[in-house]
């Protein structure tokens, strides 16, 4: 990562995010729709967790971190969500040829949650780019959100 | 081919005239898709609502019967729904296309289209938005969508109020 001053940081390509994906964003196969990264028209960002933040021994390990993070700010997760897992390298590059430049993986440097980041770079209107990291999800990168 | 008394498309006065969801599932049941119909009767239900999200709105799901009525694909097709009860069509095709339409409302539409190279198109729209008439005219001069070949019921309709 590389650190700014004011706290916050850049994730560089090697890192990976989860994105929570409510029931209602995933397909009949339990994968995660374009909806589930869609921005709204008030967001400037897209929500996400940074995993290698843990520091965990693996993935599920990880992914307990984010549902305690998630869980320490009142996010009630739904039994049938899921988390989507986006490495940031893989994204960018899928997305590159969409947009003036590229996504922007930034840990928000939250204290109730250091984990969460967000995805800078594009807009409600940009469907094409929601598409993009939807198709960045490797097919082993799905997770309960409630084990 | 399934025989139903339904015309497919829909006339519009018809289609403006169905005043809920459960007439939305209705007609999709008559069309042969009762999958279609139970997807967004769940969608329209209180099950599974994250904090925020609403119910897919009639608006949008008469918005996918336009849609659904006038076209074809071979693809597969699945639905999600927004936080703001949005419907999101998304088509799979073996070749790795996917086409993707989120419906607002009944005539706005967002869009994308993966090609089978995984590049997207925009099909000079200059966006990813448009009217639900252009965007669905594109995407079957695209060769990802066909038009719906009428069926009788149709057939029957224009011939009676020709």
């Amino acid at each position: 990562m590389v650190q700014s001053q004011s706290g916050y940081g850049e994730l560089s390509g090697r890192h990976s995010v989860a994105r929570y994906c409510r029931p209602r964003a995933l397909l009949s196969d339990g994968r995660p729709a374009r909806a589930a990264f869609l921005l709204r028209p008030d967001e400037a960002y897209l929500s996400t967790n940074w995993l290698e933040y843990f520091h965990a021994v693996d993935r599920p390990a990880q992914l307990d971190g984010v549902r305690q993070a998630l869980a320490g700010k009142g996010f009630r997760m739904s039994r049938a969500a899921r988390f989507a897992v986006l490495n940031v390298g893989a994204a960018v590059d899928l997305s590159r040829d969409l947009l003036d430049a590229p996504l922007r993986f930034i840990a928000l440097g939250e204290p109730r949650d250091p984990s969460h980041t967000g995805i800078y770079g594009y807009t409600a209107h940009h469907t094409a780019v929601a598409a993009a990291l939807a198709g960045a999800v490797a097919p082993d990168g799905l997770y309960p959100a409630i084990i | 081919m399934l025989a139903t008394t339904i015309p497919r498309p829909l006339p519009p006065d018809a289609l403006a005239a169905i005043p809920t969801i459960a007439g939305v599932c209705a007609i999709l049941r008559g069309w042969g898709r009762p999958d279609l119909a139970d997807r967004i009767a769940y969608f329209a239900s209180d099950a599974d609502l994250d904090d925020g999200d609403v119910p897919v709105t009639l608006d949008s799901a008469l918005g996918f019967l336009a849609l659904f009525g006038a076209v074809d694909a071979d693809g597969h097709l699945e639905l999600a729904c927004t936080p703001e009860g949005w419907l999101c069509a998304e088509w799979y095709f073996d070749d790795a296309r996917i086409a993707t339409i989120i419906l607002p409302n009944r005539d706005r539409v967002m869009f994308a289209a993966r090609r089978s190279d995984g590049r997207f198109t925009d099909f000079g729209m200059g966006g990813e938005s448009g009217d639900l008439k252009t965007v669905t005219a594109n995407m079957v001069a695209a060769g990802i969508l066909q038009w719906y070949k009428v069926n009788q019921a149709t057939a029957n309709y224009r011939a009676a109020t020709a």
